[in-house]
């Protein structure tokens, strides 16, 4: 196990003995692989889904319970060497646009290897630049030429070149247009295929969930409600509605289908071109 | 961070004084200031102290948050009464302390100051009294001990005038700290930059722009808690790529401080040109005049204070006047 967390509480405020605090997450349990996994974390706002995010990079601590991350155990008590786990697990954050600073796109890139103080940091960040699809010619203008997107893209090969284990990112789509988070979630899907990286989305874009994750988590007032395949969360229905989420468009619209014109249809399809699939298979069935 | 950044020494709750308007208050302290400086008998300074000292028990503001404004100011205090009585030399001779340094005594002052410079670090609580009781103890040892080689005698002359001129600069002090205090615990900055506006709003006419200047102020006032939650994530998103604000030489630290600075700037200039935009979008013009959301009018209580305020002041010129002939 790479993440391991048993019984975590956090609260923003200092843990006082006669005061109840507000804890923003409750006895979270949650074991995450080191590789292949792709997980959403999806809630409401204020569900505690961005400070499991900085538990999970030792950004904050926890009050009790255990985080251990890659064998080391981050406590307030003991002290550990953090840059171990900022190395092993990158955090990108909402707008990572805003992190951006060196003069050039392959300085910048470079920052997060040179102070993890890895041996081959030029031809990480190369490979890192290359991966989100920013040719060579721009690696030596400034990160402030860019636009929005490609800012964005430039920002997450800074994670990337640190080579983590997993990739946890806050909000990756928000305020990209369809098309660049189509792009952007191709991008996530080659990383977790292709050099099977663990990936955790956190999110509250339905979408995004089924396209992309197999893996789905759901926090509710920091409590952890649901962990599981996604088949099995959109299947729930009570659920659904008992935290109030939402089906992605794809099982919407089959749902409607189904119930207006009354036929045996497998709705649970993730993508546009499954749910076309299933629709041919169905209709041409029944006209055949 | 938030917990520690929290601006202003507001103390948020309902007293008289904060019910006040914040014109009535900024004259007041305006006024009793000068006061504090009018008074030259050290009774009547007592009297204006303990008479301050019935107003802030009466506001229910803890008397704690006022000890701790006093303790910044404590080492000038302590400096100013100390040089007060060393050199004045004027009124009635009081005592004499003839104190002589031995090589003895030098030795021990070297190890005590040593020591100090050592163990300083590690006194958390009530740290100038433990130093003047040091210092005190060194000066004992010189007042009584005459042995192992004597090298230099000198005396301090305490005067009756220095003594009394030391303890009128430390209460004025005292005062100046308790009405200063007293303002900043009961008024909200914005409060205050609006009393600001509608007291210098005279100054129109003679072609000072405050409006400008109250508005620069407030908006400046209003971004600090955004900018700060911005360095905030800006500082976790750096850290997350492994920069370590904390560690490092003093050069790694430089660099790693660039990371936060740079996007913070970018941050503000965004932020500034949106605001320019929004508040140009709603027909801001700055030279415009213009009513603003928080009419601020006198009451009662204010005219009171006022009232009680210019009593003090006249007070205190009369009893001068009278003093002096």
């Amino acid at each position: 196990m790479a993440i391991n967390l048993s019984q975590v509480n956090f609260s923003y405020e200092p843990v006082k003995k006669r005061k109840t605090n507000h804890f923003v997450l409750k006895d979270i349990d949650l074991k995450i692989e080191g590789k292949d996994e792709f997980i959403a974390i999806v809630g409401h706002t204020g569900s505690g889904k961005s400070t499991l995010a900085q538990i999970l990079n030792a950004l904050l601590v926890c009050n009790s319970g255990v985080v251990d991350i890659f064998g080391k155990v981050v406590s307030r008590k003991k002290k550990v060497k953090l840059k171990n786990i900022r190395q092993q697990i990158g955090l990108v954050f909402q707008f990572p646009e805003y992190q951006l600073f060196e003069e050039t796109i392959l300085k910048d890139v470079m920052f997060g290897p040179k102070n993890f103080k890895m041996a081959n940091r030029e031809e990480l960040a190369k490979k890192a630049l290359e991966t989100v699809g920013i040719s060579p010619d721009m690696f030596e203008e400034s990160p402030f030429a860019l636009s929005g997107g490609q800012m964005r893209r430039v920002a997450i090969a800074g994670i990337l070149a640190s080579n983590p284990n997993v990739l946890i990112f806050d909000e990756p789509t928000v305020g990209l247009d369809p098309l660049g988070k189509k792009e952007l979630l191709d991008l996530l899907k080659k990383l977790n295929e292709e050099e099977h990286k663990s990936i955790i989305i956190i999110t509250h874009d339905m979408e995004v969930v089924s396209s992309a994750c197999k893996r789905v988590i759901v926090l509710d007032q920091g409590i952890k409600v649901f962990d599981g395949e996604k088949d099995e969360l959109f299947k729930n229905d009570e659920l659904i509605k008992a935290h109030s989420l939402d089906y992605p468009n794809s099982i919407k619209i089959l749902k409607e289908i189904k119930e207006k014109l009354n036929i045996d249809i497998n709705i649970y399809q993730y993508t546009i071109e499954d749910a076309f699939l299933e629709l041919k298979r169905v209709l041409g069935d029944s006209h055949e | 961070m938030n917990d520690k950044m929290v601006f202003g020494q507001y103390y948020p709750i309902n007293s008289w004084v904060h019910r006040l308007d914040p014109r009535a208050k900024l004259l007041s302290v305006l006024i009793l200031m000068i006061s504090v400086f009018l008074i030259d008998s050290i009774y009547i300074l007592l009297g204006f102290l303990g008479i301050l000292f019935i107003i802030v028990i009466s506001t229910r503001i803890p008397i704690g948050k006022f000890i701790n404004s006093f303790k910044m100011m404590s080492f000038v205090l302590v400096l100013t009464f100390i040089i007060q009585i060393l050199f004045r030399k004027d009124g009635d001779l009081l005592i004499t302390f003839n104190f002589q340094l031995t090589y003895f005594s030098l030795m021990i002052i070297v190890v005590t100051l040593l020591l100090w410079l050592l163990v300083s670090k590690y006194i958390k609580y009530f740290k100038l009294l433990i130093f003047l009781i040091v210092l005190g103890g060194l000066m004992a040892l010189q007042y009584y001990t005459n042995i192992w080689g004597h090298i230099v005698s000198y005396h301090i002359d305490i005067y009756s005038r220095g003594l009394v001129m030391g303890s009128y600069v430390v209460l004025r002090l005292l005062g100046v700290l308790v009405i200063s205090s007293l303002l900043t615990f009961s008024t909200k900055p914005t409060e205050l930059n609006n009393g600001l506006d509608r007291l210098l709003s005279p100054l129109k006419k003679i072609g000072i722009k405050i409006s400008i200047l109250s508005m620069m102020i407030s908006i400046a006032l209003r971004f600090i808690p955004t900018l700060s939650l911005e360095a905030d994530k800006i500082l976790k998103a750096q850290a997350s790529r492994g920069a370590d604000f904390k560690e490092g030489s003093l050069k790694q630290r430089i660099g790693q401080i660039v990371a936060l600075i740079v996007p913070m700037f970018i941050i503000s200039y965004k932020r500034a040109y949106d605001l320019a935009d929004a508040m140009e979008a709603r027909g801001y013009i700055p030279d415009n005049d213009r009513t603003s959301i928080y009419v601020l009018k006198y009451r009662f209580s204010d005219v009171l204070t006022l009232l009680f305020d210019f009593l003090v002041l006249g007070l205190t010129i009369f009893l001068k006047v009278a003093y002096a002939i």
